[in-house]
């Protein structure tokens, strides 16, 4: 108990002492950084980025989600996968790809747009899952209660798959408002762009507290929202039993063309158009100058750097996830709901904050590959205390207590049992922190050491100078290297804790909700 | 004490932080006995398990096993689960998934050399020899049961625990694991508490039973003392199917009732007169007998017996429970051998055996 409260407030430091150094600015300074243009017009433009990426993600997700869960289209396993990719690709590294093929793009659209097609799978994984697994005993007994298959939609399919768009809507939303590579790229003036730059003109910190501030309070209202939405979609879910999934719609000939040509196109945007970028720019790259000690210098960096976070992260998630885990008092809920609002945190906000704490306080600690790791941590509990929390709860408490009996002690009994048990999953859930880490970019830019760089650092700073050619190496190191943890991890789920498999149930599609959460955990 | 007592509960108090779940228990079992706790859910027989156990501290009370104290809650003794010599069997075995049958066996033994021997003779002990390096859930249900029992008795526990330990098996493999399991804790003569909610199970398995409801136990009996002489009425009604009529006047030993005059037994010790009349007579549905009412002709015992007519028959195979619609509205349950010949709403005679128990008001 004592172990989780010490790591809940470590991770609330930098969000803490952001307020205290926005407070110590005094309220005139507050109120001068508040009320003023340039807050509503970021505020207006967030928010716009925000409601268009919403728009985008839910027009891309729900025709893909209804005709891999409700047709026949061929290629419906080929397509799922197509679906679930875009989550494996950095959205700025999507972002970088666009721009190298279309140098002109910029603004509020084409960030929306990129964003959009980043997301569409919070929504389009979650949404087809739901569709498949709405029992048809209720859509047949809404049309024998004499409902048109119109109204059968409106009045029984939407209500009930609604709780798992609504969710990925949020997640994406969430995501849009923290991104920074993709806004920064298209120069648009959201949050976390605005901030960043306040804080490269020095003179200006008071503005980029108070705008993170600001920052982390919409967001805040977004986790909550979507964690109520996801309370919402659980107690939505009614019995035991088996469920039989609706019957697939038989396309004709003209319905499957039409099909195939949305599905492709909607891949075509999200997968080709980078991957065919990405290729120019490599053979271009190898006409151009390329460095391998560079390119494996940033390698390492990636690889050191979140090793080291994920590591921290875990030391820290373990005691939270253990508790909450087992027991469900209220100081364990509040404890685990402090580190689930890290959610809510941008690693732009984390990195600022950091900056001014170890530049107050530690000096010697500024720009240090510990703070940066550090900052990972913070950023990334919540993942791994998901993922370890889970692996735990798997395990059934009564193994532990009758290795009790056995003669072991406490901590014996929970190493040989539970944690023998649950340790693929707390493995899973530190590879996801790994990951997540290698793509942070906000926050390695303002806490790396000097000279320290890692792919995303160099895809960024190679971006901006619109050296496109040079970037792509480290777009496909990038790529690269993200899908290895994520390939471990696939694997590692497959063959999860033995304790686990008995249950899990058969399913005549590759829509699991085991995967669709794996998926949707990667971010 | 003469007899070695292989348990001894006292004045035991287990909550949750709340009100509590166990209230002032006091029970004792002797060395080689067989127990079995019977309560519906809800009762606090499975909490005070877990206490025995030590997964759960008491709030008040004593417990020593073996003659060795675990818990007093006066002198603020208390050992760990992992020190009470207490083998237990949860609730479908709960077999280690990551080791396999010989792994879970040896799991509680500490000698390495010998662990070998003794899980093989474990493994002979419950007749599943050559299983060593099967994984649990290659096991049948049966069999997954009779290695978490090996398991638990692997370390030569001084008590051992059951959990509804059948309750996950079905009904054709339950009577086989039972009996087989009862025999072989018979020959090891172990001390045994046996936890479960079937009466039929307990009835049939233990050498004593307690009963146990709302925290407290309400009579610890034999078993067949339970079911001819409940304590209380709700002990009567919780053990087995009863047939309950109200007293309409008492003389002499004998209640006059919706089916006559039934002779009432047990009440040497208590009020013999006639007294306070309210009260309910209970009888055991084979202690009735159904005669089929002829209504042409009259023939001899026509008129022996209470007129009713047949409500509804639940047929089981051995028996068939009948139920009755006495003339004045009570309804009476009614077992015989074997299925009956009787069609709902037709009239009948119920006789009755044998002599009922009264419980007063």
């Amino acid at each position: 108990m004592g172990a989780a409260a010490v790591a809940v407030v470590v991770t609330a430091v930098p969000l803490l002492y952001l307020v205290v150094r926005t407070t110590g600015a005094g309220w005139q300074a507050i109120a001068d950084s508040l009320f003023r243009q340039r807050t509503l017009d970021t505020t207006l433009t967030s928010l716009a980025l925000i409601a268009l990426v919403i728009i985008g993600t839910l027009v891309l997700a729900v025709p893909s989600a209804w005709l891999l869960a409700r047709t026949n289209i061929p290629g419906r396993a080929f397509f799922l996968v197509t679906a679930a990719l875009p989550l494996a690709v950095p959205s700025y590294v999507m972002a970088y790809a666009w721009i190298a093929e279309f140098p002109g793009m910029s603004g509020l659209w084409a960030a929306a747009l990129v964003m959009a097609l980043a997301t569409y799978p919070y929504v389009a994984i979650p949404l087809t899952a739901a569709l498949r697994s709405i029992d048809a005993g209720h859509e047949e007994a809404a049309r024998s209660l004499g409902l048109g298959p119109v109204a059968v939609a409106r009045r029984v399919t939407i209500p009930l798959a609604w709780p798992a768009a609504a969710a990925g809507l949020l997640l994406a939303a969430l995501y849009t408002l923290s991104e920074f590579g993709t806004v920064a790229i298209f120069r648009v003036d959201a949050f976390t762009r605005v901030i960043y730059t306040a804080y490269r003109a020095s003179f200006d910190r008071t503005t980029a507290a108070v705008l993170a501030l600001l920052l982390v309070i919409l967001a805040l209202v977004l986790v909550l929202i979507e964690a109520r939405a996801r309370g919402k979609a659980q107690r939505w879910r009614v019995g035991s039993g088996v469920t039989r999934p609706a019957p697939r719609h038989r396309l004709g000939g003209a319905g499957k063309v039409a099909g195939l040509a949305w599905l492709s196109g909607v891949a075509g945007l999200a997968l080709g158009v980078p991957a065919w970028s990405l290729t120019q720019r490599l053979l271009e790259s190898r006409r151009t100058s390329f460095n391998v000690d560079e390119l494996l210098g940033a390698v390492a960096g990636s690889i050191s750097s979140s090793v080291l976070g994920a590591a921290l992260a875990l030391v820290l998630a373990l005691p939270i996830a253990v508790l909450a885990a087992r027991y469900t008092s209220r100081l364990v809920k509040s404890l685990e709901g402090a580190a689930f609002l890290g959610h809510a945190l941008p690693g732009v906000v984390v990195g600022l904050s950091l900056v001014f704490l170890t530049l107050a306080v530690l000096p010697g600690a500024y720009q240090t590959l510990l703070i940066l790791a550090f900052a990972y941590a913070v950023l990334f509990l919540p993942k791994a205390i998901g993922a370890s929390r889970s692996a735990i709860a798997g395990v059934p408490p009564v193994l532990e207590s009758t290795a009790r009996t056995l003669g072991r002690g406490p901590i014996r009994a929970w190493l040989t049992v539970t944690g023998r048990l649950a340790w693929p999953g707390i493995a899973a859930g530190t590879l996801l922190v790994v990951l997540t880490a290698m793509k942070e970019l906000p926050a390695t830019l303002m806490l790396r050491p000097t000279g320290f760089n890692t792919l995303a650092t160099e895809l960024w700073s190679r971006t901006e100078i619109q050296a496109f050619g040079s970037a792509a190496p480290y777009a496909l190191a990038m790529i690269a290297l993200a899908s290895v943890p994520a390939w471990l991890m696939g694997r590692w789920l497959a063959r999860a804790p033995e304790a686990s498999d008995r249950d899990a149930p058969e399913d005549d599609e590759p829509v699991r909700t085991d995967e669709v959460s794996f998926v949707g955990g990667v971010r | 004490m003469t007899t070695p007592v292989a348990l001894s509960v006292t004045d035991l108090v287990v909550g949750y932080g709340g009100p509590p779940v166990v209230r002032g228990v006091n029970l004792d079992v002797a060395s080689q006995e067989f127990l079995a706790i019977l309560g519906a859910s809800g009762s606090g027989k499975t909490t005070l398990l877990r206490a025995i156990a030590g997964y759960l501290r008491p709030e008040e009370g004593a417990i020593s096993i073996g003659g060795v104290v675990v818990v007093d809650s006066r002198s603020r003794t208390w050992l760990p689960p992992e020190k009470r010599r207490v083998g237990i069997v949860p609730q479908e075995g709960a077999l280690f998934p990551h080791l396999d049958v010989a792994g879970n066996i040896a799991f509680g033994l500490h000698d390495r050399k010998q662990a070998k021997a003794r899980v093989s003779e474990m493994l002979e002990m419950v007749d599943l020899v050559g299983l060593e390096s099967a994984r649990p859930h290659e096991l049948s249900g049966g069999q997954q049961q009779r290695i978490a029992l090996a398991r638990a008795l692997a370390p030569a526990p001084s008590l051992l625990l059951l959990d509804e330990p059948f309750s996950s098996l079905d009904a054709a493999l339950r009577a086989d694991v039972r009996s087989e399991v009862r025999g072989l804790l018979a020959d090891i003569g172990t001390a045994t508490i046996l936890v479960t909610h079937d009466q039929e199970e307990a009835l049939s398995l233990a050498d004593r039973v307690a009963v146990m409801s709302a925290g407290g136990i309400q009579q610890v009996d034999e078993p067949w003392m339970i079911y001819e002489k409940p304590a209380t009425l709700d002990i009567a009604r919780f053990v087995g199917d009863l047939v309950e009529l109200s007293v309409q006047n008492l003389e002499d030993r004998t209640a006059h009732t919706a089916l006559g005059l039934v002779p009432l037994v047990g009440m040497e010790d208590d009020d013999q007169g006639p007294g306070d009349s309210r009260g309910t007579v209970v009888l055991r549905p084979e202690q009735l007998v159904l005669v089929a009412e002829r209504p042409v002709g009259g023939t001899a015992g026509a008129d022996a017996g209470t007129l009713g007519e047949v409500e509804s028959i639940s047929y089981h195979g051995h028996d068939s429970l009948t139920r009755v619609r006495l003339h004045d509205g009570t309804t009476v349950s009614v077992r015989s051998p074997g299925g009956s010949a009787l069609r709902i709403g037709e009239p009948v005679r119920v006789l009755v055996t044998g002599a009922g128990r009264l419980y007063r008001d």
